[in-house]
């Protein structure tokens, strides 16, 4: 049973999430109410067009107004976080029909996680570790350490080239792998990646025993129609590559030293 | 049974809301025209990298206050004790001295991301003291509550002054004084400001609030804090000195944040409004 108070509040709500369906209270004026649902649904809106610049372009107003005030009416958020309403956003997306929407954007999802995942990155908690990985190292013939902050994306749709000029009709051929990357300076950085680095990032965080040769060695065997000398090399280059980009934070150093070198004199 | 209430724990005399538009300008060239600053916990509790970084940068330099958005003090769903066990542990980690929330709610079975009018009934009163209680005794420690600006009164059965008074006592808690909300108030539901705040209960108040607003062409006043203090409200400012004496005083601004420099320029009025009641303040301490 509801108390006489959760009854004016629940009424209150009501009209403001959804002034078609629900009465407006009796004594309230409609323009006070008014002024109440412009506060919360451009709060809202905001929220969620912060997040996804490219989704709201390409969707349009007023549609995209449409769709924050019909997630507004119909989900109930539990975050109390402004920045994780676009994951409840997100979340709304995948649940909810939307059929023309899906149909006129079939890359709808994979735009609004890809979009997301940027701002997930940004405010993760998690930080990149200050000791245990020597930027220095030689990936090689160290243990290369992973950026806990990296991940590996896969899409059908090209989501990163995905724009006012670019609305792809279908999905590509071959998926579209991505890292995507919290840096040290905290900035979020982005790689293409092929089916060999893919390999590599994915052992890569499974691996902490081998060295990036050993690793080398032992991934060759996946894929034989590439040469030894050919593979060695690639492979060697793409250790680089994702250590400039902060993927790879350097080689493992042992517990209980700060530096690789200065722990053995 | 109230215990008396010592002086503010909040730390000077002028503070400013922290926004990222100016964060930065903080750090990079610290003032001491700034003696806090207040940050909304919702926007950085549980968050790392570059967030985290600017914090701890601010915190080197400046006390820091927390101000919620988010807690529902008045709302039907179960307090959210999660998120208030996230918030005592950012009050802890940056040793910040006092957390104020709004005499609102946010939230019905979700959250609605403002502030909401609470009914001005005896029911309400019991209702949010009995929760802002429970607040108080997760975080072990007292918290203030602001009166807010409201458009619209639902289920009315008392007035506004005597809501707000019958909640600071059943719960015994802070007052943070949001002047710009009275003067919004006053204006949109037809009340003297000064009559208003005379009723306010000097001993309960820990600082006030002072901010810009935003007036619809229809003439309703929403508080908006994109704009200056205009002078009416500055008014309002020098009466509460002059009734209650001098209390630490934050600026907010929220939207159309412009330069720094224009802020500490209303910040100094600030200052320059409480320097003739400094020594009534240490007067009427003394009464207390």
């Amino acid at each position: 049973m509801r108390t006489d108070l959760e009854h004016t509040q629940h009424r209150f709500t009501a009209h403001l999430r959804d002034p078609l369906n629900a009465a407006c209270p009796a004594d309230v004026p409609a323009r006070r109410m008014q002024a109440y649902r412009e506060l919360l649904t451009n709060n809202v809106e905001s929220a969620i067009s912060a997040c996804f610049p490219v989704l709201k372009e390409l969707v349009g107003e007023p549609r995209w107004r449409h769709l924050t005030e019909q997630f507004f009416a119909t989900h109930r958020a539990h975050t109390p976080i402004y920045r994780e309403i676009p994951a409840e956003f997100r979340a709304w997306l995948a649940a909810t029909p939307l059929i023309d929407l899906k149909q006129e954007f079939p890359y709808l999802l994979e735009l609004a996680h890809y979009e997301w995942m940027e701002l997930a990155l940004d405010i993760e908690p998690t930080e990149i570790p200050e000791t245990g990985a020597d930027p220095h190292g030689d990936l090689l013939a160290g243990i290369p350490v992973l950026n806990p902050l990296a991940r590996m994306l896969t899409y059908g749709y090209p989501v990163h080239r995905i724009g006012p000029d670019f609305r792809p009709k279908d999905p590509d051929t071959v998926p579209n792998r991505l890292i995507m990357v919290r840096q040290r300076d905290h900035g979020i950085g982005f790689l293409e990646i092929n089916p060999l680095v893919a390999r590599l990032f994915e052992a890569l965080r499974e691996n902490h025993t081998d060295s990036g040769q050993a690793l080398l060695n032992r991934l060759h065997v996946e894929f034989p129609a590439i040469p030894s000398a050919a593979f060695q090399a690639g492979g060697s280059v793409a250790l680089q590559e994702l250590a400039t980009r902060d993927i790879i934070l350097g080689t493992r150093i042992p517990d209980g030293s700060t530096t690789r070198h200065g722990a053995y004199p | 049974m109230h215990q008396t209430m010592s002086t503010s724990p909040v730390p000077g005399r002028v503070g400013l809301g922290l926004r990222r538009e100016f964060v930065d300008d903080l750090i990079t060239r610290p003032t001491s025209a700034i003696d806090f600053v207040e940050i909304a916990p919702e926007n950085w509790v549980n968050m790392g990298g570059r967030h985290r970084a600017q914090l701890q940068a601010v915190a080197e330099h400046y006390p820091i206050i927390c101000h919620g958005l988010s807690l529902s003090l008045g709302g039907p769903a179960p307090l959210d004790t999660d998120f208030l066990k996230q918030v005592k542990g950012l009050l802890n980690e940056y040793q910040v001295p006092l957390y104020s929330e709004h005499l609102s709610y946010c939230t019905d079975d979700g959250h609605l991301y403002d502030l909401l009018p609470i009914p001005f009934t005896e029911e309400a009163v019991k209702h949010t003291a009995r929760r802002i209680r429970q607040a108080q005794d997760i975080l072990g420690r007292r918290i203030a509550i602001e009166n807010v600006s409201y458009y619209a009164a639902p289920g009315q059965q008392m007035g506004e002054a005597e809501f707000v008074r019958a909640v600071l006592d059943e719960a015994d808690c802070w007052l943070l004084l949001d002047v710009n909300n009275i003067y919004v108030n006053s204006v949109n539901h037809g009340y003297n400001a000064i009559d208003f705040l005379r009723t306010m209960p000097a001993r309960r108040i820990a600082y006030l609030h002072v901010a810009g607003h935003f007036v619809e062409p229809d003439g309703l006043l929403i508080d908006t804090h994109g704009m200056p203090v205009i002078d009416p409200v500055w008014e309002l400012l020098k009466e509460t000195y002059a009734t209650f004496g001098v209390y630490p005083t934050l600026l907010e601004r929220d939207f159309n944040v412009p330069p720094l420099s224009e802020l500490l320029i209303e910040m100094e009025t600030i200052r320059q409004f409480q320097q003739p009641w400094l020594a009534e303040t240490r007067t009427l301490a003394h009464a207390y």
